[in-house]
């Protein structure tokens, strides 16, 4: 009989003080002047297919920290600190994430932080082991990878000085799992987890992004993205602002602004919306590109209320080509037009206990219903022999998927296409698998369509 | 180390629940990968930089009571994270321990000899009031369950 698994935080937890949701580890980066934040660098030497390129790596670690950045709206920011070879976490005033080939038990990630008295954090590193597991650093991972994206922004709570927290849809749960990626952006939670360390931002805030953040933006000479800027304020009174975006050129110069946009007006409580598109000219110099969207004060207007960025990448030969056509950096959009009220964020309260799991899972099969494929999905914790079959109503066998196979601990994924141990395609209705573990046996029904 | 995803017969591996930074695995398989489980009273522990540049403690148990392997009255292991002079190393996938913490640990030999822990953080369970609190299970049910474990591995 399968034992679900119950999970208990507290052996993961690395208490130092505790309130219902988030933890607070008692060390951090408090100690630092304003403006507080912190380089990040990053060594995009994961070695798994679902990587992709280095800039796919990097973008999947930098939005990582952006969730941060971003969304917690708290005096405290990474900034990026760029690409790094460095593949240590030993102290050496570097703040770096990279990925590890080595061997780490069961270990998926792990955070190494080094503070000294007073809980002053004065670095922390993240390795990501994947030696024993898969990532990905795309959009959409397979059942079978963890997200980059997803573990990153974990982690990186747990470098602004964040432990695990009980709110199951919080960042800062202590659980994923592959393929999830819900995690990416903050909860409510996590939120006020970072304010109370940190305190809060100004009210005004601003998020740029492309709608592939995950994807590399990588362009051969010339090309185009498109781009979404969200100005926030959380204020109870309508303010006026100064909407900009430039960019920091590879040789770190800056270009722009590409857009300047002096007062626009933004209600209280509210998210005001611009969308663009961005070419980029053909004779774009090589190398690695800030997009960065301002939102700043109209009186003072080199003072920002907020900065928000990402990187996108120009490689190989430059070419003399849109520059001269006159379009050069050549930006169009509009917005910042109709503001939204502010949504509330939920959350769902979740205080779990409990940890070791039982032998196995048996989880329900993806998609179902179908046609004519589909994977039937069990967690194994532990080495075991292994059979798993399918069975009509009648209790008849239809196809031996697995048959006493000897298999480690792991998630596993088996496909089953419709077809019975003749190769023959079996006919819509009902069926059941059966996983046999050892001695414990798991059932469950799944319909197939026509 | 073996990737768990090169398994091969049309197998893809299925998004479980697992910890955000550990893979769990059940207690058969904490003592199959174990030399050494014992359980007692956290008496001492040391830091100090090795050789990797990490803090590295080493906890010594006085053992109450020795699921598996040979042990004598003290036990001492190692694990990453402590504190030297000003300086603490903590790591997220690591247990810490504490002097006068009552605990089951499992151990298995380092390349140097020394016994550590077998699997992060999974390696230890906590005793209070009489019970594991990772397992929830009273003390005597729960180093039973271990022993039968490792008299039929």
């Amino acid at each position: 009989m399968i034992r679900n698994i119950t999970l208990i935080v507290v052996a993961l937890a690395l208490l130092t003080s505790y309130s219902f949701g988030y933890e607070l580890l008692g060390y951090d980066w408090t100690y630092k002047p304003d403006p507080m934040g912190e380089d990040i660098e990053f060594n995009p030497n994961c070695s798994d297919y679902g990587c992709g390129s280095e800039e796919d790596q990097i973008n999947a670690l930098w939005q990582g920290a952006n969730a941060w950045t971003d969304y917690a709206k708290a005096e405290f920011e990474f900034t990026y600190g760029g690409w790094t070879t460095r593949n240590s976490y030993t102290y050496d005033a570097h703040n770096i994430i990279f990925f590890s080939p080595g061997s780490s038990g069961n270990a998926i990630a792990t955070t190494y932080w080094w503070y000294q008295s007073g809980g002053r954090m004065t670095e922390a590193d993240i390795v990501f082991w994947d030696g024993a597991f898969s990532f990905s650093a795309y959009q959409s991972p397979s059942y079978s990878e963890f997200d980059v994206w997803n573990i990153a922004a974990h982690e990186l709570g747990h470098v602004h000085g964040l432990g695990h927290s009980s709110v199951s849809a919080s960042t800062m749960y202590a659980y994923s799992s592959q393929g999830e990626t819900s995690k990416r952006t903050l909860h409510s939670d996590d939120v006020n987890g970072a304010q109370a360390l940190y305190g809060e931002q100004d009210p005004f805030s601003v998020i740029i992004h492309t709608d592939d953040d995950s994807y590399a933006r990588v362009f051969s000479g010339s090309g185009s993205f498109d781009f979404t800027v969200l100005a926030y304020n959380n204020d109870s009174y309508g303010h006026l602002f100064r909407a900009t975006i430039d960019l920091v050129l590879p040789d770190g110069s800056t270009h722009g602004p590409l857009l300047n946009l002096n007062s626009v007006y933004i209600p209280a409580n509210s998210t005001l919306t611009y969308n663009g598109s961005q070419n980029i000219p053909g004779n774009a110099p090589v190398g690695e590109y800030k997009y960065r969207a301002r939102m700043r004060d109209t009186s003072y207007p080199y003072d920002d209320y907020d900065v928000s960025y990402f990187m996108f990448w120009v490689e190989g030969k430059a070419v003399a080509g849109l520059e001269e056509a006159g379009e050069g950096w050549a930006l169009t959009g509009s917005g910042f037009e109709s503001a939204e009220p502010l949504a509330g964020e939920g959350g769902q309260a979740h205080t779990s206990t409990a940890i070791i799991p039982g032998a196995f899972e048996l989880r329900q099969n993806v998609p179902n219903p179908f046609n004519p494929n589909t994977n039937i999905n069990f967690d194994l914790y532990e080495e075991a022999n292994v059979s798993l079959q399918i069975y009509n109503l009648k209790g008849q066998l239809i196809k031996t998927l697995l048959d006493n196979r000897a298999l480690d601990f792991g998630p596993y994924s088996i496909e089953w296409d419709a077809t019975d141990s003749d190769g023959n395609s079996v006919s819509a209705g009902i069926y059941l698998y059966k996983l046999t573990v050892g001695n414990e046996i798991a059932l469950k029904k799944m319909t197939l369509i026509k | 180390m073996r990737k768990i995803f090169t398994f091969t017969f049309a197998l893809l591996l299925f998004a479980a629940a697992a910890f955000a930074a550990i893979y769990p695995v059940s207690d058969k398989w904490m003592v199959n990968h174990s030399e050494v489980i014992v359980a007692g009273e956290v008496v001492s522990i040391t830091s100090d930089y090795e050789a990797d540049g990490l803090i590295w403690s080493y906890a010594t148990i006085q053992v109450d009571q020795v699921v598996m392997g040979l042990a004598s009255d003290q036990v001492t292991f190692k694990y990453q994270g402590g504190t030297v002079g000003d300086m603490t190393l903590r790591v997220s996938t690591s247990p810490t321990f504490e002097e006068g913490e009552e605990v089951l640990v499992f151990l298995k030999s380092a390349e140097d000899g020394t016994l550590e822990i077998t699997n992060w953080v999974l390696s230890k369970r906590t005793l209070v009031d009489g019970r594991f609190i990772e397992v929830d299970k009273p003390y005597h049910e729960y180093i039973d369950e271990l022993t039968e474990i490792a008299n039929t591995r």
